[in-house]
């Protein structure tokens, strides 16, 4: 309670008070007030569950729409890095290339697989995927132009 | 006095989704319109500038989805429609202080017209960048007018001039020395009165 409220203040009580006095009234009252200030009582009814139903709709259709963002960003396949050429032996030859260059890289892989031959294509799109992401073929190609 | 829905509330206790979609179904015709009359209130409390031209409808919906967003809680133990109550009262308020009164409006928009039928522009008179002459002519015709309508009603004028020094009921109640029911009946009749003079645009 302040000292001297302002007009504004002043309403605001007077507004307040009366806004709450409505979650202390029966709903008998309510009705009763409603209908002897001719409200529709039906369409409100309506009006306001539709305003919820409405809301409802939104939230779910958002729902959607972000699982089918997810779902379709974890089945897109991944973006194939330029560098990385179309067949299983130009696609082999680059990585037998990578290991010589970068033979911590060949210390890993081995431990995988004791022979690179064992590698299949799905293998060594796997591997070229995951160097590029590292930016090993990008470093590789800057290097040979230098 | 009704609880925030709010994160507080703890998740095990929390309305899932469908059970805040399957309540709506089940709002009774007396809730529905106490949800409406609420938002309408607190639209009006808050005044146009801070509503920025969302109405009630705009209320309740925020107030619903906040629930279904996961942004409030609703604790199944406690009846929904308070729980709405307050979420709306909260956003409301949180609309207000984001009001900035600082925020340019056009001189048309304030343009008084006076008895005379001639036109006065507040900015004429502005002393300081918070005040607002508009907004402040506005609310003391409405101060005037709630006095006006109840002038002859001695009991509410008590209760309202109570009001206007922000007394709480318990404080009206003790001042005046009237019973719970004495102060509900009265409250109502104010209530009442305020609709039919108001009613339509405010509530």
């Amino acid at each position: 309670m302040s000292e001297n409220p302002t007009p504004k203040e002043q309403l605001d009580a007077i507004l307040d008070a009366l806004a709450e006095s409505l979650l202390e009234a029966s709903d008998e009252q309510i009705l009763e007030e409603a209908a002897e200030a001719g409200v529709d009582i039906k369409k409100t009814e309506t009006r306001v569950k539709d305003v919820f139903r409405r809301a409802a709709k939104a939230f779910k259709k958002k729902r959607l729409q972000e699982a089918r963002a997810i779902y379709e960003k974890e089945m897109r396949p991944a973006k194939k890095h330029h560098l990385i050429p179309a067949s299983f032996k130009e696609k082999f030859d680059l990585l037998v290339h990578i290991l010589e260059a970068r033979p911590q890289i060949k210390a890993v892989l081995t431990a995988q697989y004791r022979e690179l031959t064992e590698l299949t294509e799905e293998d060594v799109d796997s591997c070229l995927d995951e160097l590029a992401k590292l930016g090993v073929l990008d470093e590789l190609h800057e290097e040979k132009d230098d | 006095m009704i609880k925030e829905g709010s994160r507080s509330v703890p998740a095990e206790k929390a309305a899932t989704e469908s059970e805040i979609i399957d309540s709506i179904e089940r709002l009774t015709q007396a809730e529905t319109v106490r949800l409406e009359k609420y938002a309408k209130y607190r639209i009006w409390i808050i005044g146009p500038r801070a509503a920025d031209g969302r109405d009630h409808d705009d209320l309740l919906q925020e107030a619903f989805s906040q629930f279904l967003n996961g942004d409030r809680r609703w604790n199944r133990d406690q009846p929904y429609p308070l729980v709405l109550h307050g979420a709306i009262r909260s956003i409301s308020n949180h609309w207000a202080t984001q009001c900035d009164p600082e925020q340019p409006r056009t001189e048309s928009e304030l343009l008084i017209t006076r008895e005379d039928g001639s036109k006065h522009s507040p900015f004429e008179e502005i002393a300081s960048k918070d005040f607002d002459p508009a907004d402040q002519i506005e609310i003391e015709q409405t101060l005037e007018r709630i006095d006006k309508i109840f002038a002859g009603d001695d009991e509410a004028l008590l209760v309202i001039d109570r009001w206007r020094k922000q007394m709480t009921g318990p404080e009206i109640k003790e001042d005046l020395g009237l019973s719970q029911t004495e102060f509900e009946t009265i409250t109502r009749r104010i209530r009442r009165t305020v609709t039919k003079e108001f009613g339509g645009y405010y509530v």
